[in-house]
């Protein structure tokens, strides 16, 4: 540790709702728990160098992560889900401002997020989610602000939690078979009891039929 | 980053575990942290393209970044 410095209070009915990374930076997002309102401070050389509001969306849309969605060098992105019917909306940040909301349709409520991260390659926000009564690990590849495709990363017991999903650094994407393996284990090694091997050994067979978990898209 | 009960005084102390081809290759600790921060996130907070470390105190919302870097 080289030094710490202090960004000042916020109200504790702001939220932090996650960390946006653009181009060579990292804003914070806030969220306002009783309004639903949004709030992104740029942070540069350890200050806030701005605040800036994006703007309030309804309560029952909770904030699933931040990512390069929309293939934009440099950009980063936010994903909402709907908490009622499981919808996912893709909202298009550029300079600290909502360009655009493309829905990406539903998925059922038993699938919630696990991550995000460059699984189908380099510098791409793609969506792991994870059954909570199977254990069953999905990949949505995005770009463009789309869907461009999905597989099955296999099933790892219950009793495994995931603790995060990183990137190689050296290679940037987990798009190989066996960096996919490298991304289960990760997620399977925070557990703590044993059981993950046993599900690896299952785990990497391609499987399309998630595709049929998607159902009509759904607006805010 | 692990945040474990290491001290009588100040209860937490943070460590970093470095990973490297899926071993654990060194730890370093940062030091304590009292009962109300709360790690709420990480990111390049410095623009040193380094990778620091937001708190957040429950008590009354202040946040503070703790520069991080150097530990091996």
């Amino acid at each position: 540790m080289t030094g710490s410095a202090s960004l000042g209070a916020v109200g504790l009915e702001w939220q932090v709702a996650g960390f946006n990374n653009h181009g060579t930076e990292t804003d914070m997002v806030l969220r306002n728990s009783n309004t639903g309102a949004l709030l992104v401070y740029d942070i540069a050389q350890n200050h806030i160098t701005a605040a800036v509001s994006l703007g309030t969306v309804g309560l029952d849309w909770q904030i699933a992560g931040f990512g390069n969605f929309s293939s934009v060098p440099g950009e980063g992105d936010m994903m909402m889900r709907n908490a009622n019917t499981g919808a996912f909306m893709i909202y298009d940040i550029s300079n600290n401002q909502i360009v655009s909301a493309t829905p990406m349709g539903a998925v059922g409520l038993d699938w919630q997020v696990a991550g995000f991260a460059p699984i189908s390659g380099p510098g791409r926000s793609d969506m792991v989610l994870r059954n909570v009564n199977s254990g069953a690990f999905e990949v949505y590849d995005i770009a463009n602000n789309a869907l461009t495709g999905a597989a099955s990363l296999g099933q790892v017991g219950l009793d495994w939690q995931v603790a995060g999903i990183a990137p190689d650094p050296s290679g940037g994407s987990m798009s190989s078979s066996g960096s996919t393996s490298q991304l289960v284990q990760a997620m399977a090694g925070f557990g703590a009891s044993s059981g993950a091997a046993e599900g690896l050994s299952t785990a990497l067979s391609p499987d399309t039929s998630q595709q049929s978990f998607l159902t009509t898209s759904q607006h805010a | 980053m692990l945040e474990g009960a290491h001290s009588s005084v100040l209860p937490f102390t943070l460590e970093i575990c470095n990973i490297s081809n899926n071993n654990l290759t060194g730890t370093a600790l940062i030091g304590p942290v009292g009962y109300d921060q709360q790690v709420v996130g990480f990111g390049n907070f410095s623009s040193s393209g380094e990778t620091d470390m937001m708190l957040r105190a429950s008590y009354n919302g202040s946040f503070t970044i703790v520069d991080i870097r150097t530990i091996r």
